[in-house]
């Protein structure tokens, strides 16, 4: 597969829109259809972790975590090396969301990692 | 301890988070600044930005599940986005924010080392955050019988939220003075992640962290690692590999 030559702005505004409406959409729909599921699990796990529960629903509760992240950063590497401006786009809508976490943060009580804190010994940034 | 800076009405600000927004804020005015000064096109220097936000905030998270374990709350890639669960961790974010630049580097094809855009901001963004830390009552030490121990979570212990912002200011400082003063790209990154691996090093013992392997936290293995691949870089540069080399 070739890497894409941009020859006009609008073949890159373009793929930047793909990318930036691409990443929201694709997200949407892995939450919606993994949503029941890993709520499900995660009760299960919360309240079996290191207990007798069947491996197998562990097994399918860490695949279900591990498939968001996996296809958002493997989709982002394969755009980069293919359609940089997608994965442009990707990476701003990411990034966007972070900045967006960060500003509402001064309105959330956190400290470090406080909140998981209080259950393990761990301490800070 | 501060938890709360203020309450406006009904709406509470929090001291961490004001000061995780400040640090960030002025980590953000330098790299732009430092990139501009260094003539890096707004497009490429955007690009670098954003790869080093996400990058570190993935690296974070990485750095948590290895510290506390596979919590569901770690796991779950949307909480990377609700306000109160960015949890943050400061050698993720280091490790993660300098890989997500190599690749977006290697993505764009560019063919220099761009680590001096970043370095004098990192320091100044601990400054801010550490005294979120501080006033949030997190990052604190083991009990101590010193004189400057402060009282917290109900015991006198060593303020290593300070030690750290001490460092990170003396850092920023000594790195804004040696800018242009370094004889080669990228050794002012250098500078300040060999000086961080060290001083993180040493002021892990003081802290309150899980203790995982040979008398060890995590933090401290990322510690070496940084200080292992910075000799390898240094090591190797002279011979013309890695440090003549375009990514790294």
């Amino acid at each position: 597969m070739k890497r894409k030559k941009y020859l006009t702005r609008e073949e890159k505004t373009n793929d930047f829109v793909i990318g930036f409406g691409g990443f929201f959409v694709l997200n949407w729909a892995i939450y919606s259809l993994l949503l029941p599921c890993v709520t499900i699990l995660k009760a299960i796990v919360a309240h079996e972790l290191g207990g007798t529960r069947e491996p197998i629903e562990r097994l399918n509760f860490y695949v279900m975590l591990f498939l968001p992240p996996a296809v958002n950063i493997g989709l982002f590497i394969f755009f980069a090396w293919w359609r940089p401006r997608i994965a442009l786009g990707v990476l701003s809508a990411l990034g966007s969301l972070i900045i967006l976490a960060i500003l509402a943060g001064v309105c959330f009580f956190l400290a470090c990692f406080t909140i998981l804190a209080i259950a393990s010994p761990a301490g800070g940034t | 301890m501060h938890p709360i800076l203020l309450q406006i009405g009904g709406l509470t600000i929090y001291s961490y988070g004001v000061f995780v927004l400040l640090g960030f804020s002025a980590y953000t005015v330098v790299v732009f600044y430092e990139g501009r000064r260094r003539g890096q096109p707004w497009g490429e220097l955007l690009i670098l930005f954003l790869a080093a936000l996400v990058g570190s905030v993935l690296g974070s998270r990485v750095v948590l599940i290895l510290m506390l374990g596979p919590e569901p709350a770690l796991l779950d890639f949307y909480t990377l986005f609700f306000p109160g669960t960015t949890l943050f961790h400061y050698m993720g974010m280091l490790v993660g924010g300098y890989v997500g630049v190599v690749i977006a580097k290697t993505s764009m094809g560019l063919p220099y080392l761009v680590g001096d855009i970043f370095a004098p901001a990192l320091p100044l963004m601990m400054v801010f955050v550490r005294v979120g830390c501080f006033l949030g009552g997190c990052c604190y030490g083991k009990p101590t019988d010193l004189p400057w121990a402060i009282e917290l979570h109900g015991a006198r212990r060593h303020p290593t939220q300070l030690y750290e912002l001490f460092f990170q200011l003396a850092f920023f400082l000594l790195l804004w003075y040696l800018r242009d003063r370094l004889p080669r790209p990228d050794d002012l990154l250098k500078l300040y992640l060999g000086s961080y691996a060290i001083f993180r090093f040493f002021n892990e013992f003081w802290r309150v962290n899980p203790v995982v392997a040979l008398g060890m936290t995590v933090p401290q293995f990322i510690c070496l690692g940084i200080l292992f691949w910075l000799a390898y870089v240094l090591l190797t540069r002279g011979r013309g590999f890695v440090g003549e080399g375009v990514w790294w």
